[in-house]
């Protein structure tokens, strides 16, 4: 530590910023990649964000964390690098001095669970609250897979050699309702629609495969269950290893600032 | 345009923007401002007219749905492009009509060919559970946040209070504090301690804590759930026997709370901070 020092927004300080949320949040899911466009949008221009509510901290020179306050109460983005208790306290102390002054009657923030903010948040006198969450669905569960294939593929051509049918149960308005899975030593290719001569059959429900992907349910549990058929049976093993390789496990985070 | 038995599902055009903006701000408090509208959709850099969809009755402007497009990380190296689906606002006279139900199928089968990958929302988790759910087949994200709060004063409750004491002597609630005498501290973990006296005046908020009759303590979860409306007995027998729910008075005073609930339903219950 060359000393710590607080200081408003200054303008250019968008592209540090911007570099600083997406470095330390690299790690989660759930939230929006900041571009300087959508930063300055979803916090400067924010009809209850001024200048002086946004907060940039800096070890000597080095920038090391920064918090957006708005005059509703709200932090809607609070972001210290290498989890410094010391940086969040500092940050936070000038954010709650100036909501003060502003006048506002409480003050909210979200925060990653587990991050070491945490637990400045508990000792500067703040409580866990219950608050909206966020949910997840898609029209197009092929391009929801692909997405999830692709970085994936090497592994996956490696493990499997079958061409997956899929059909969804209970499918809401207006999503598709089958698509293909084609895994070769050369190739991982998914495709909208049922393929003609599949050598696996996946069926289940459209809630279900969501959970499974999204990391809320266990595909073995499905396929136990009598939630999730696989024909041939035989062939549970590799449909239990796609759905396992591609299932998301990172924990997701998402700022005040990307739910409002 | 998708046309139901009284009402037609269409997208906005730019004459509709002044009666979506009213719709929105008298459904979300968080558009009070009266500028919040116009910032998230009018000056997003993403906004695109043909994503909000607006039901109409008779040349009137009774619900809308908002989507907006966004990129979201679905893990350290997956990054797709998304639809958030936002401020879904009906008319109290339209609601249970199916109009928010027309409103979500109709941007659903505006942009089918389009298809995004993943469509994303944020509701309280009952909501989704008896919206949400059933027409759009939301699950729950990855859950990796945790909202915080801290309360720094009661000053809106004072507000409520006087109000409610204005509602009582234009006679709105009879005489059903007439023989009431209580004294209430709530005590909530992260806030300053809230005092509420009740009598055949009204509600007195923030009068001196030490001659409570009963006091109430919680945890901050706990009473953003009461709050949410979730206060039924059955609700908070669970935060009660975990222990983050207690009571202490004497048992006649805590029968007279029991049934002076709905006073503190009407001065807790809406915009508190």
């Amino acid at each position: 530590m060359y000393g710590l020092s607080v200081r408003t927004f200054e303008n250019g300080d968008e592209p540090a910023i911007v570099e600083l949320f997406n470095n330390i949040y690299s790690r989660y899911g759930g939230f929006v990649p900041r571009t300087v466009e959508y930063w300055r949008w979803c916090c400067l221009e924010r009809p209850d964000v001024e200048r002086d509510g946004v907060f940039l901290a800096f070890d000597g020179e080095r920038f090391c964390g920064y918090l957006v306050a708005g005059s509703s109460g709200s932090i809607w983005e609070f972001c210290v690098a290498d989890d410094d208790r010391k940086v969040a306290r500092a940050l936070l102390g000038e954010a709650v001095s100036y909501l003060e002054k502003v006048g506002v009657s409480s003050v909210c923030v979200n925060v990653p669970s587990g991050a070491g903010i945490v637990e400045v948040l508990r000792k500067a006198g703040f409580g866990e609250v219950f608050a909206a969450k966020m949910f997840v669905t898609t029209l197009n569960p092929a391009t929801l897979v692909q997405a999830l294939v692709t970085p994936r593929k090497e592994a996956l051509m490696e493990k499997l050699d079958d061409e997956f049918g899929v059909q969804l149960r209970d499918v809401p308005y207006g999503a598709s309702k089958e698509f293909s899975v084609k895994i070769h030593s050369v190739s991982a290719e998914v495709a909208e629609g049922f393929p003609q001569e599949p050598s696996v059959v996946v069926e289940l429900r459209f809630m279900d495969l969501l959970l499974v992907l999204f990391g809320n349910s266990s595909a073995s549990r499905l396929l136990l269950t009598g939630k999730m058929r696989v024909r041939p049976f035989r062939k549970s093993g590799a449909v239990l290893t796609l759905l396992s390789a591609i299932r998301l496990r990172n924990a997701w985070f998402f700022p005040l600032s990307d739910s409002f | 345009m998708l046309v139901s038995d009284s009402f037609i599902c269409r997208t906005l055009r730019e004459e509709d923007e002044k009666a979506v903006r009213q719709l929105v701000e008298s459904t979300f408090k968080t558009f009070s401002t009266g500028k919040f509208w116009d910032w998230k959709y009018l000056r997003n850099p993403k906004f695109d007219r043909s994503f909000v969809a607006v039901a109409e009755e008779g040349g009137k402007i009774v619900g809308c749905n908002h989507w907006l497009q966004r990129t979201v990380k679905l893990s350290d190296s997956i990054v797709v492009d998304s639809m958030l689906g936002a401020s879904i606002a009906v008319a109290p006279e339209y609601r249970k009509r199916g109009v928010g139900r027309a409103l979500i199928h109709f941007l659903r089968s505006q942009h089918g060919k389009r298809k995004p990958s993943l469509m994303h929302m944020f509701a309280d988790p009952e909501l989704r559970k008896h919206f949400h759910t059933p027409v759009g087949g939301y699950v729950p994200a990855p859950d990796g946040t945790i909202s915080y709060m801290k309360i720094l004063n009661w000053n809106k409750i004072k507000i409520v209070a006087a109000a409610f004491n204005e509602r009582m002597k234009r006679g709105d609630f009879g005489n059903r504090l007439a023989n009431v005498n209580l004294t209430v501290v709530f005590k909530v973990h992260a806030a300053p301690p809230l005092c509420l006296h009740l009598d055949c005046g009204g509600v007195e908020a923030n009068v001196s804590t030490e001659s409570a009759d009963v006091t109430i303590s919680s945890d901050m979860a706990t009473l953003s759930r009461i709050k949410g409306g979730q206060s039924g007995v059955r609700m908070l027998i669970g935060p009660f026997l975990m222990g983050r729910l207690k009571f202490r008075g004497g048992l006649l005073k805590m029968l007279t709370v029991y049934r002076n609930m709905w006073v503190f339903r009407e001065i807790l219950g809406g915009k508190i901070t």
